[in-house]
């Protein structure tokens, strides 16, 4: 007589139970509820916080119904500046008639392998227009030679084709598991949030605010007690606008890129060998578009003080147009049009040399006509 | 007059079952894991 540990009816139950727990989890708020670190900024945490959100809304709640969907894909420029609520407000403002639910799938630090990943399941969220808002850093591979990082290994699962090759059986078979078998396809992001849930930590971080009306509300919100201090550095800078005083800004709370060489203000020389981003960036496109649904590629704002640095002390400034000249390539294989919002915003827009201030900047603005027109042709 | 099963109660394969469960999910969330060194340019 074989022992219990030999039965098949032991391991068809262990099988059905292991299926039970699998769905008590990965389909309830055990897994997909708020966690007290989820709105983390901390460069070492937000991307693999703001990935579980983007999973969040693609696997589980994709939020209110509306007749029509617009998504955006980038990394932390359109997280912060097309935070949903903004752009919906202005969408409001200039069609009044059309009920658009925007989705801000932008991650922080998202590469070209990052989008493409995201950009795979985001018909689950069925949206009539996609925008890939683009900008040099999705041309290059990170300074490890990466083309995706966080989101490109955790949502790396689905049927059919992938954007990034798996060079061993192993990881072949891992990108199997993670497509078949749900709680090892969220494996990562359980592990942290059960842990969460037995041992609830304090909020990490407020969520981005709905509404933005002041430089010093974003600086109170990234920088807490120096909130004040980068305030008052920024209002000198505006009241005598030189790059000089804007690197003095720069230089109180935020300072990071303007000695980094390999930063994401650099690297012009380095796009000659952009054909794997571009690559990613192709396929993302071709799998976004669709019958019904359209893409625009979207130049992101790119801050003007920079072009008082002619002699490129803090960026490369070849950059920009030689990027740009390869993203339009790609567009135009795929037939997409591009939306070149480099000169949208004006300096005292941006709250440092990448990023706009989210509402206050009024960029939501151009995006809301740049969608009803896409949507409307 | 029926003997008793000499084999395994149900009882028997019910808790070996939970147990082969709970072991397969803590395998799967907690078990070897490869480390990510997660690098990126944004904020």
């Amino acid at each position: 007589v074989r022992p219990p540990s030999g039965r098949p009816a032991t391991w068809l139950l262990a099988v059905a139970l292991v299926a039970l727990v699998d769905a008590a989890i990965t389909r309830t708020r055990v897994l997909w509820g708020h966690i007290p670190t989820e709105n983390t900024i901390d460069p070492q945490w937000a991307q693999i916080s703001q990935t579980y959100q983007v999973a969040r809304k693609l696997f589980h709640d994709p939020g209110r119904p509306a007749p029509v969907r617009v998504a955006l894909l980038g990394d932390s420029r359109i997280w912060f500046a097309g935070h949903a609520p903004y752009v919906e407000r202005a969408l409001a403002a200039v069609a009044p008639d059309l009920d658009v639910r925007v989705d801000d799938l932008g991650i922080f630090g998202a590469l070209a392998g990052d989008l493409a990943m995201v950009s795979r399941h985001v018909d689950r969220l069925e949206p009539q227009l996609v925008v890939l808002a683009l900008g040099p850093a999705q041309l290059l591979p990170d300074e490890s030679g990466r083309l995706g990082n966080v989101p490109a290994a955790l949502l790396d699962f689905g049927w059919g084709d992938s954007p990034l090759p798996a060079p061993t059986y192993g990881a072949r078979a891992e990108r199997g598991a993670r497509t078949l078998w749900p709680l090892f396809r969220f494996r990562e992001l359980a592990r942290g949030v059960l842990w969460q849930r037995v041992f609830p930590e304090p909020e990490a971080h407020a969520p981005l605010p709905d509404r933005v009306s002041s430089p010093r509300e974003l600086f109170d919100f990234l920088y807490g007690a120096d909130g004040a201090a980068a305030d008052a550095a920024f209002e000198t800078w505006r009241r005598a606008p030189t790059l000089e005083r804007y690197v003095d800004y720069l230089r109180v709370v935020h300072s990071r890129w303007l000695d980094d060489r390999s930063g994401p203000l650099r690297g012009s020389a380095r796009l000659a060998d952009a054909d794997r981003a571009l690559g990613m960036l192709d396929w993302a496109v071709a799998r976004l578009r669709g019958e019904h649904r359209r893409v625009v590629v979207l130049l992101m704002p790119e801050n003007p003080v920079l072009d008082a640095d002619t002699a490129g002390r803090y960026h490369d400034p070849a950059l920009s147009d030689r990027a740009a000249g390869l993203v339009r390539t790609v567009a135009r294989r795929q037939g997409v049009d591009v939306v070149d919002g480099r000169r949208w915003m004006p300096a005292e827009a941006f709250f440092d040399l990448l990023h706009l201030f989210p509402d206050v900047s009024g960029f939501q603005r151009p995006l809301a006509e740049e969608i009803v027109r896409a949507l409307g042709t | 007059v029926r003997s008793a099963p000499d084999g395994p109660t149900a009882l028997a394969i019910v808790l070996r079952a939970v147990l082969y469960a709970l072991a397969i999910v803590l395998l799967v969330l907690y078990g070897p894991r490869e480390e990510h060194r997660f690098i990126y340019q944004g904020f």
